[in-house]
């Protein structure tokens, strides 16, 4: 995550600035427009960044989606979840116009 | 097991490349956005822009403005986020309650938020502009026709909605009304033959016509709200 910040900025100086609101911990400033949407954004965050912590039911889901051999039917529905979360991201894109592909500005 | 790879590789490609095709080849939008959108141009290629990343800033912008089926994937986010979370992509439109929608312009401006007032007056901050007029008309003897009263004294009553679910304005019905009465109003007071309004009939529908549906068209979702206007008004 430090890494990302002088990836991402150009100037060492806003660079500085941003690593120093990252330990700020200063909530005030941050608005969300909903909050059901802030809670369901943390949640889904939470559960994947830590759900491989889970005794056995972590395990369990990762063998299942990277070391397993695929039948046809999961492979259907693992591509139809794809293409669905990728609708979504293009929509979430579209919608907030911010461009996450910033190798396009070097 | 390869043949399905194979086909649904193949329909990953398609989508890839119908967005690819539409973003190159299209003529017109397909459910084109409501409200203000501003046109991006194409940037002109100079060094010093290239070096100082401003053309290839705008032209990010210009791409992300560009896309193939923006317009959808807008709507769909703003459905998404109108439907789970409540929220709106309009300029200053909040919902209230029944899912009416209001301009919160105008909560503020009945708040007394708006109120315009003057450095001298004394008055109560929280008077609307409304109040202050009105208090002000009444005072000074001014003729006029406070058609906001009238529709809160009706508003019970009325056979058709004055204020619409999704719009901001009054209702086609209530705008007919206002004519109406203001054409009399005239009439009497100026002792002059002026045209009539001829009611020919109403047709009532549930799908929203003229302006009242206009808040809802600036949300632009994929898909209407459900009700326009509450049975009965």
């Amino acid at each position: 995550m430090m890494g990302w910040v002088i990836f991402k900025i150009e100037s060492l100086e806003v660079a500085l600035t941003y690593y120093q609101k990252l330990f700020a911990f200063n909530f005030s400033s941050i608005q969300w427009q909903s909050e059901k949407e802030f809670y369901f954004v943390l949640i889904v965050a939470v559960f994947f960044a830590f759900f491989n912590l889970i005794p056995k039911f972590g395990k369990a889901i990762y063998q299942q989606i990277f070391y397993t051999s695929y039948s046809n039917q999961l492979h259907i529905i693992m591509t139809a979840l794809s293409i669905f979360l990728f609708v979504l991201c293009l929509a979430s894109l579209a919608g907030s116009g911010f461009n996450p592909f910033i190798y396009f500005r070097f | 097991m390869r043949f399905t790879l194979h086909i649904l590789f193949y329909s990953i490609m398609l989508i890839l490349f119908t967005i690819l095709g539409f973003t190159l080849f299209r003529s017109g939008e397909i459910m084109p956005l409501k409200g203000y959108n501003e046109k991006v141009e194409r940037p002109e290629f100079k060094m010093t822009d290239w070096f100082s990343g401003a053309y290839q800033s705008q032209m990010d912008k210009r791409t992300q403005s560009k896309f193939g089926f923006r317009s959808v994937f807008i709507r769909l986010k703003n459905q998404l986020d109108y439907s789970f979370f409540d929220e709106i992509h309009a300029q200053d439109v909040v919902e209230g309650k029944s899912g009416y929608l209001y301009a919160e312009i105008y909560i503020k401006a009945y708040k007394g938020e708006k109120f315009i007032g003057n450095e001298y007056d004394t008055i109560e901050k929280t008077i609307s502009n409304y109040t202050f007029y009105r208090q002000q008309l009444l005072e000074q003897q001014v003729d006029f026709i406070d058609f906001n009263d009238w529709f809160l004294q009706i508003k019970d009553t009325s056979q058709y909605a004055l204020y619409p679910k999704n719009g901001i304005h009054w209702s086609h019905y209530a705008d007919c009304l206002v004519a109406d009465s203001l054409l009399n109003y005239i009439e009497g007071y100026q002792k002059v033959d002026v045209p009539d309004i001829v009611w020919t009939g109403i047709q009532t529908k549930t799908k929203p016509k003229f302006r009242d549906n206009d808040l809802e068209e600036s949300m632009n979702l994929l898909k209407n709200k459900t009700k326009c206007f509450n049975s009965g008004r």
